[in-house]
């Protein structure tokens, strides 16, 4: 079985890499390019994270929004399919939180 | 500018932590396919430049150019998200402590409430206390402040192009059909992985974020505890509890050090250093009060060095521990809330709380496998009920933080001759060392 991986907000999370592409395949299924592309820079900088209360946070949140849009613009650049790499952050994303809940729930069952 | 308490609480409250903790994973999954897809690149690039004449020379050159570029980027993305969670680390932790200290002032406030009639200063105490809360918080906004200031991910550098005018390399034609399956450190010649939590190029998940919960592991028997992260210690959001997952031991209140033997022996009285028994002794005895034991009771059964009896300021050393506990307890279910809605992870309470209460670790009994007589399960329920029924269950074996020992106890009352062990099938040749001939 191949392995790929993905990170969850509790780390690292290894998966069988059939279920990324199946999960990547699944998401170009459902979601047309540009909405993959939105998708992927909400998660990547999502509005209102850093908050405004705390000094330095509208700076902050304001560089990532540069960063993301130059991600943006020089994948669009190189000519690379933001649609394609998107759907599988996306869905890498989506397998390594599951299954970090799954198996942080096991864990804590005493592995039952 | 010096915000007030409830102030310093609210600006602290607005930050999103856990949105940044998210963001983060979601960068880093970004980096681990930029990172597989130029290794597929700079591959086809590899293949496409051996082969002769100058347009394929010319494309292995771009190819390659692109892998090189897409490695940067992922290098890049992935040092931003290291960023990113120590901003994130940061806020938790600053929202962790604003959490306590909203407790411990709001308990402040209650009890000059309470006293004031009888003791004019009591007010003006807890308005003190206040203060000195603000201070501390208004420190924590810096911290996060300067956490934020330390966060620039910079710019992308520019994409190779083709000086004619034409784009790179398509996505598809480099057949990223496993973008994120390849491990980690496998990448093609002259790239570099991304720098990941650890700052190992070899392998960017090679360790998890400092202080972040572990996701591989869990924390068995802890069901429904928070994680502190400014200790890394388990808090009993019913008790304020702490236990050291690291050490495997339980963690001193006054002195916030962990200590006692580790903690699958605590419930046993033998080979215990550093604590007292509850019911080991003079030391105990002679104290009289009671709160060591109530306090042992939670600590599987031994006493925290700070609370020992014979110390003579055991008393206000008791009630120093009782308060800190209820600020710690008090911020553990707030932030296990908060957690909750994030949809982090799901908070589950433990199901009971309170001196020589089995506290959150009650586990889940496993599901019956098909070949499994259901009598089984049914018997051993059937006789713990019974025992627990017969004798009142004493704290010892209630505070087992594994809960083996009630386990144990109850798989001692199998009944002799019960159909575990036996089966209405025939044995079939070869069994018990009827060896085929």
């Amino acid at each position: 079985m191949a392995e790929a991986y993905g990170y969850a907000e509790g780390g690292r999370v290894v998966f069988d890499a059939t279920l990324l592409d199946e999960g990547a395949a699944q998401l170009r299924e459902q979601f047309s390019s540009d909405q993959l592309v939105t998708m992927l820079m909400q998660t990547m900088a999502p509005p209102a994270a850093f908050g405004s209360k705390i000094p330095g946070a509208r700076e902050a949140a304001q560089r990532t929004d540069e960063f993301v849009r130059s991600v943006e613009e020089q994948m669009g650049r190189a000519g690379l399919d933001m649609a394609d790499l998107a759907s599988r952050a996306l869905a890498a994303g989506a397998l390594a939180r599951g299954a970090d809940l799954q198996t942080r729930a096991a864990a804590e069952r005493g592995g039952r | 500018m010096v915000q007030s308490f409830p102030e310093a609480c609210a600006t602290l409250f607005e930050g999103q932590p856990l949105v940044l903790a998210s963001m983060a994973a979601g960068w880093r999954n970004f980096a681990v396919v930029c990172q597989s897809m130029a290794s597929h690149v700079q591959a086809t690039a590899e293949g496409v430049s051996k082969q002769h004449g100058a347009p394929y020379q010319n494309f292995g050159d771009r190819a390659g150019g692109m892998a090189k570029w897409l490695s940067d980027l992922a290098s890049q993305v992935g040092g931003a998200a290291e960023a990113l969670s120590t901003v994130s680390m940061t806020g938790n932790q600053a929202q962790w402590t604003a959490a306590e200290k909203q407790a411990e002032v709001a308990a402040a406030h209650a009890i000059a409430a309470v006293t004031a009639p009888f003791n004019p200063a009591a007010p003006a105490a807890a308005a003190a206390q206040e203060q000195q809360a603000a201070v501390v918080l208004n420190g924590e906004i810096m911290r996060w402040s300067g956490a934020y200031a330390g966060f620039t991910p910079g710019k992308v550098p520019p994409a190779p192009v083709n000086s004619t005018g034409g784009e790179g390399i398509p996505a598809q034609a480099t057949d990223s059909g496993s973008a994120a399956t390849p491990a980690p450190g496998v990448a093609g010649p002259g790239s570099n992985p991304p720098a990941g939590p650890s700052g190992s190029s070899a392998d960017p998940g090679s360790a998890d974020r400092p202080g972040s919960p572990d996701s591989t592991q869990g924390h068995p028997g802890f069901e429904g505890w928070v994680q502190d992260p400014r200790t890394g210690y388990l808090v009993d959001p019913a008790t304020g509890r702490e236990f050291d997952p690291t050490t495997g031991r339980w963690v001193d209140p006054i002195t916030g050090q962990p200590f006692g033997e580790v903690a699958r022996y605590a419930a046993r009285l033998e080979g215990l250093q550093g604590g007292i028994p509850i019911d080991g002794g003079p030391l105990f005895a002679t104290g009289g009060s009671g709160g060591g034991g109530q306090l042992g009771g939670l600590y599987g059964g031994v006493i925290p060095p700070s609370l020992v009896a014979t110390n003579p300021a055991a008393a206000q050393l008791r009630q120093t521990a009782a308060n800190s506990m209820a600020a710690r307890a008090a911020a553990a279910a707030s932030m296990a809330a908060r957690d909750g809605a994030h949809g982090l992870y799901p908070f589950v309470p433990p199901m009971q709380g309170g001196v020589g209460a089995d506290g959150g670790q009650a586990a889940a009994p496993r599901a019956r496998y098909p070949a499994e007589p259901r009598s089984i399960w049914a018997g051993n329920r059937g006789d713990a009920r019974a025992a627990a029924a017969a004798a009142l269950v004493p704290p010892l074996t209630t505070t087992t933080p594994q809960g083996h020992r009630s386990r144990r106890s109850a798989g001692q009352n199998y009944p002799a001759g019960e159909d575990v062990w036996t089966s209405d099938r025939p044995a079939t040749r070869g069994v018990l060392g009827d060896h085929p001939s």
